[in-house]
């Protein structure tokens, strides 16, 4: 009803700034050298028609909500989430319209996106795709490399799916194109993975993937078709599908057996333990995603076992973490650094663009950082937590962060975080993938956009790690240096295992400072479900870009 | 001690406006039909310029704790700023409330009896 009455409103005014300008101009038509009415000849031409709200003024943008919902083919009913959509009649124009005003009101880089006429454009995601910003950064990458949009219906689904079919696998793809190197980087407890065949587990860490329903893995889907018949076999759509298995072990053991897929629940901590080392106790927590409400319960139970054991070192392993939930983010940083490093200061400050001043320019709220959260929030209304409860902490100053090119936003926002109140982060593993953005994804008629809409910044007023924070002896250009040591995954042993190299590094480095000797960096693709895939770069159909995109990582 | 202090806010502006106003005290919903829920879901989606909302799972009958619940991330939301909103319900005299815990902000809710918990 209100985006009706300002469409009013505009025509209006319109109308009334038309009457102004003929007024100014003597009025429509008359004049000293007007014709009498007896005249013969032909009227004069009608004047131009006023500018319309889809007439194209450089530099000029009228109020994006003007244009809001305004669809060339408006959806009528329900959506999944019984919610009714809000599309009106209107027209393309209105839609591009719109896309380009939010663009200048939302973008973060919006003074760096030239203004094209709407106009000139017949499709729509033709036209978001370019409303963004050319810039290239030093290091040769783009500024905006995580642009994109999806039909909203396909987004709905996907964040709605009750269903997680999957054979509760995460992948590390070591070789994306043939020869293929495909590993099973952790397993799901109780999924079919860890089912038991003749004896032994099925799919567990390291295990390599060779055919899969006998097609050949390593060295086949080398077409776009084959492709995608490829990532069906990987990333199942439907349970109760059997599969045939060829792996290999570490040892090289050649293995077949059949699994049939089924609903996977995500379980947000991998691994937990405490190694002792002389007097000292170091914690290790792997650490996957801040995703799903249920991680909040899942990290504070964790730290509170750490705490219970008096830990006094933490090793959080983030190597496979995407982020997620940037208020759980808070809550660990909380629960690592304790109240008295972190009152009063800021988890993460947004930064919008130049025209926002103090407001988010997405709702129109007040821009208000994130603390360090120091009490229950309880995301999960079905969690045994109580709202308010105070989060218990390990108050340390330092903590070492197992990473790789999967440990994005969230995830990054910790070591931020915690860097901007002088908490040492000592990172072992490899450069994060850099992405200190973040986004509220809007539907327009049926299509979802995401365009980065904020940067987030820690309590020195710093995010400008794009180019991922770096273990401090990788031979790194750009980027920011960390204190740590460059590290590859070691897929030949468990996670929590303390000759798995990574974590093997930390003890080392806890020790006396140093590094093991440069092992060469794996190129660390994790993929599932929730995860990238490099399988072959030029591929671009929507699902291989949808679950390359899925972590945001995949883009660069 | 937020929502002691929300709660007391709500009450203070709530006092400042009505003269001799009655006890405003913490409740919970006397109907916890579909019908009802429905009824709250529209208005408390309303308070906060929303078409929708969905609630949390608390019994609403016996919490004076209104939960909005975040929808869930989408698989590319890896830098989140969502978080759960929530309500207190209280009742003054006749009329039934909710307060914003965040902003303070009352809502009176129409055809929705609740009583004092």
């Amino acid at each position: 009803m209100r985006r009706v009455n300002l469409r009013k409103v505009s025509s209006t005014l319109a109308l009334v700034m038309a009457g102004a300008v003929l007024a100014a101009c003597g009025g429509g038509g008359g004049g000293s050298t007007t014709p009498t009415a007896t005249s013969t000849s032909p009227p004069p031409p009608p004047p131009p028609p006023p500018p319309s709200a889809t007439t194209w003024q450089p530099g000029v943008f009228a109020a994006a909500s003007t244009f809001k919902d305004q669809c060339a083919n408006p959806r009528t009913g329900v959506d999944i989430e019984n919610r009714p959509f809000p599309d009106q009649a209107g027209s393309l124009a209105e839609e591009l319209f719109w896309l380009r005003s939010w663009t200048n009101e939302t973008y973060l880089w919006n003074d760096e996106v030239i203004d094209r006429d709407p106009n000139t454009f017949n499709d729509r995601i033709a036209y978001f795709d370019v409303l963004k910003t050319d810039v290239i950064e030093p290091s040769g990458e783009e500024r905006d490399d995580f642009h994109f949009s999806q039909t909203t219906e396909a987004f709905l689904e996907s964040r709605n799916s009750v269903g997680n079919p999957g054979y509760g696998v995460e992948y590390g793809i070591l070789q994306g194109a043939p020869p293929r190197d495909i590993r099973i980087a952790y397993t799901e407890a109780g999924s079919p993975a860890e089912s038991l065949i003749g004896g032994e587990v099925a799919l567990s860490r390291g295990v390599k993937i060779l055919e899969i329903n006998g097609q050949d893995v390593v060295n086949g889907f080398t077409t776009d078709p084959e492709i995608d018949d490829l990532l069906e076999l990987l990333f199942p759509s439907a349970n109760g599908l059997t599969r045939s298995f060829r792996v290999q072990d570490i040892d090289g053991t050649i293995r077949t057996f059949d699994l049939v897929t089924e609903d996977i629940v995500n379980e947000p901590i991998q691994s937990t333990g405490v190694i002792t080392v002389g007097a000292d106790k170091i914690g290790y927590v792997a650490f996957t995603t801040f995703s799903p409400f249920a991680s909040e319960e899942a990290i504070i139970d964790a730290i509170q076992d750490m705490s219970d054991q008096n830990v006094t070192d933490l090793v959080l392993d983030l190597r496979y973490n995407g982020g997620g939930l940037l208020a759980v983010a808070a809550q660990l940083g909380y629960m690592i650094a304790g109240p008295a490093q972190s009152n009063g200061k800021d988890f993460e400050r947004f930064i919008y663009n130049d025209d926002a001043g103090n407001r988010n320019p997405v709702d129109g709220s007040l821009n208000t950082p994130f603390p360090f959260i120091n009490e229950v929030i309880k995301f999960d209304d079905a969690s045994s937590l109580v709202e308010g409860a105070p989060l218990p902490s390990l108050d340390l100053n330092r903590v070492f962060i197992l990473s790789t090119d999967d440990t994005c936003s969230a995830s990054e926002a910790v070591i931020n975080g915690l860097r901007g109140i002088d908490v040492e982060v000592i990172l072992i593993g490899d450069t994060t993938c850099g992405k200190p953005y973040g986004f509220f994804p809007t539907d327009n008629c049926g299509i979802t956009y995401y365009t980065i809409q904020f940067q987030g910044a820690n309590d020195k007023g710093f995010g400008d790690f794009a180019d991922g924070f770096f273990p401090s002896n990788a031979n790194n250009t750009f980027g920011v240096s960390v204190p740590g040591c460059q590290v590859a995954d070691d897929f030949t042993k468990p996670l929590g295992d303390e000759t798995e190299d990574m974590l093997a590094a930390a003890l080392q480095y806890r020790i006396d400072g140093t590094c093991p000797s440069i092992s060469t960096p794996v190129t660390n693709f994790v993929a599932s479900k929730t995860g990238p895939l490099s399988i072959a770069p030029s591929v671009r159909n929507e699902r291989y870009y949808l679950q390359n995109v899925r972590d945001m990582s995949m883009p660069k | 001690m937020i929502r002691a202090a929300t709660l007391c806010i709500g009450l203070v502006m709530s006092a400042s406006c009505q003269s001799a106003a009655p006890a405003a005290v913490p409740a919970s919903l006397i109907d916890g039909s579909t019908e009802t829920i429905e009824t709250l879901k529209t208005q408390i989606a309303a308070a906060l310029g929303r078409d929708h909302v969905t609630l949390g799972q608390a019994d609403l009958t016996q919490s004076s704790t209104l939960t909005v619940v975040p929808p869930p991330l989408g698989p590319m939301e890896k830098n989140s700023t969502a978080m759960p909103i929530r309500f207190d319900l209280f009742v003054e005299g006749d009329n039934c409330y909710a307060i914003n815990r965040v902003t303070g902000e009352k809502t009176e809710l129409i055809d929705i009896p609740c009583r004092a918990v």
